[in-house]
């Protein structure tokens, strides 16, 4: 008994009469009658949330990259340090526990302290640069090929010096903002509290201090040597490091502080320099909204395209009027 | 020998002590008080920090520079060897303004005690005979930190404004 094949017609099937008259007058679009057969359904549906999976997870990682650029993220450090760099200059500011720092700087506690064991407040009123030099009186600091060293070793001949503009400790209770160079001037220089209490002792507060040192290789590599002591060689410490040019953040870099392994702050190159804060601030948000409403709309395009591709929403046939004769 | 006083004398010395009276205040008056305000925040420029608002003044010997507290943690202190010899030395208790006569003309260069490291500094251009004698040696003084930076803009801003002629 001969097999007979079903034949598949290679024509295109005729379209319906109504389709042809939609086709002439767009405006009058039939109205979906019923819904769409369950596995279609399932499908659309799916499409539509692994889409919204997509926007959201993207939306998320921008937020997150912006944070970051931000320096507003990740645990908290046992040292910041924030560094703005000027064409003629470099300003360092740490900030961190009072107690840790000046052990891990080994500097002598008792310059800190009263006969008593707290923070003298009063003395403070004086001016508080010797301290911030017999702080980092262990530490170094080379730009480029400079050693950048601090004032007491002036006589060796440094080109550059690195002085001490102010420092000040804060009860740790008390936040105090340390994001940018212009908090971290506040930090080192103004009480948090009109009352400075007496009994402050250094493991309840905390320390800020600033630097600047007149260069005109202020963009180069900065490298910072911790002081060889135990508390070096111990772990480290660790840091965060917010490098700001002209008031703009360029990079935030975490790392841990050794004796053995000097923290390295890449050089600023004219590609990195932006024009102002402001302008940041403009276009981080303007690229984030760019971004989200581009995917959003890419997106929807797409499926729009995609269901109007698989023809009505509705399999049910239309009854409509005979066409009008041509 | 006894000292005699006529009707006219009197009434001539009474009127003139009169008018004395009546003009000393005004004279008083004519001498300009001047003021600095001691601020953490510049009013036009949030950026900069712990400053004197105006940082350069000029003013007449026997003016009254009047320094005020708006913002606690400051101070005026007259900064050593930026004062014209015969001047007399000045500085207020933290938080505390202080009113201060300058009868001496020259370059008077004063800062914040403990915030001086940070740039905050000013200038006080007292106008007259010898006004140029302690120029050299003000602008001659090593300056902390960021007053070297302050200074340095002051003494720009100064020649610009042709104070230092």
């Amino acid at each position: 008994m001969p097999t007979t094949l079903p034949v598949r017609s290679t024509l295109p099937k005729r379209r319906p009469a109504l389709e042809n008259w939609l086709k002439v007058n767009p405006r009058v679009q039939p109205k979906p009658e019923g819904r769409l057969p369950s596995k279609r359904r399932f499908r659309w549906g799916l499409r539509h949330e692994a889409l919204c999976f997509v926007l959201v997870f993207l939306a998320t990682l921008f937020t997150c990259a912006y944070a970051d650029a931000s320096g507003q993220v990740g645990s908290d450090p046992m040292i910041e340090i924030i560094i703005e760099r000027r064409a003629d200059s470099v300003e360092l500011y740490f900030g961190g526990n009072a107690s840790s720092m000046i052990a891990y700087f080994s500097a002598d506690q008792t310059l800190f302290t009263n006969g008593s064991g707290h923070v003298p407040f009063d003395a403070f009123q004086s001016g508080t640069w010797l301290l911030g030099d017999a702080l980092l009186n262990g530490a170094s600091l080379s730009m480029g090929s400079d050693l950048v060293t601090l004032p007491e070793s002036l006589a060796d001949g440094s080109p550059v010096t690195l002085e001490a503009t102010s420092l000040m400790l804060h009860p740790a209770t008390i936040t105090v903002p340390f994001q940018d160079s212009v908090d971290a001037v506040m930090a080192v220089s103004i009480c948090a509290v009109l009352d400075p209490p007496t009994d402050l002792r250094l493991q309840e507060a905390n320390l800020y201090a600033g630097y600047i040192a007149f260069t005109d290789r202020a963009y180069d590599e900065i490298l910072l040597r911790s002081p060889n002591n135990s508390a070096s060689h111990n772990g480290g410490v660790s840091v965060r490091v917010r490098d700001y040019a002209n008031g703009s953040l360029i990079g935030v870099w975490e790392q841990t502080w050794v004796a053995d392994r000097p923290i390295r702050v890449e050089p600023v190159t004219t590609r990195d320099l932006p024009t102002s804060l402001s302008s940041l601030a403009v276009l981080y948000p303007l690229m984030g909204f760019v971004l989200f409403f581009g995917l959003f709309g890419t997106g929807a395009l797409i499926l729009s395209r995609r269901h109007s591709d698989q023809g009505p929403t509705t399999p049910q046939p239309i009854q409509a009027r005979a066409l009008p004769p041509s | 020998m006894t000292a005699s006083i006529n009707r006219r004398t009197f009434v001539i010395s009474t009127g003139a002590i009169a008018a004395a009276s009546f003009a000393a205040p005004a004279l008083v008056k004519a001498e300009t008080t001047h003021e600095v305000q001691m601020l953490n925040v510049h009013p036009d420029n949030p950026r900069q920090r712990n400053v004197f608002a105006p940082r350069i003044l000029v003013v007449q010997p026997g003016d009254t520079v009047s320094f005020v507290s708006v913002n606690p943690s400051h101070n005026s202190a007259s900064s050593e060897g930026m004062l014209p010899e015969g001047a007399e030395p000045w500085a207020s208790q933290i938080s505390q303004g202080i009113d201060v006569t300058l009868t001496v003309p020259g370059y008077y260069g004063y800062q914040c005690t403990p915030h001086v490291g940070l740039g905050m500094v000013g200038l006080i251009v007292v106008e007259g005979e010898g006004q140029a004698n302690n120029l050299e040696t003000a602008r001659g003084v090593r300056q902390r930190g960021m007053a070297s930076r302050a200074w340095n803009e002051i003494w720009e801003e100064a020649e610009a404004q042709g104070l230092l002629g």
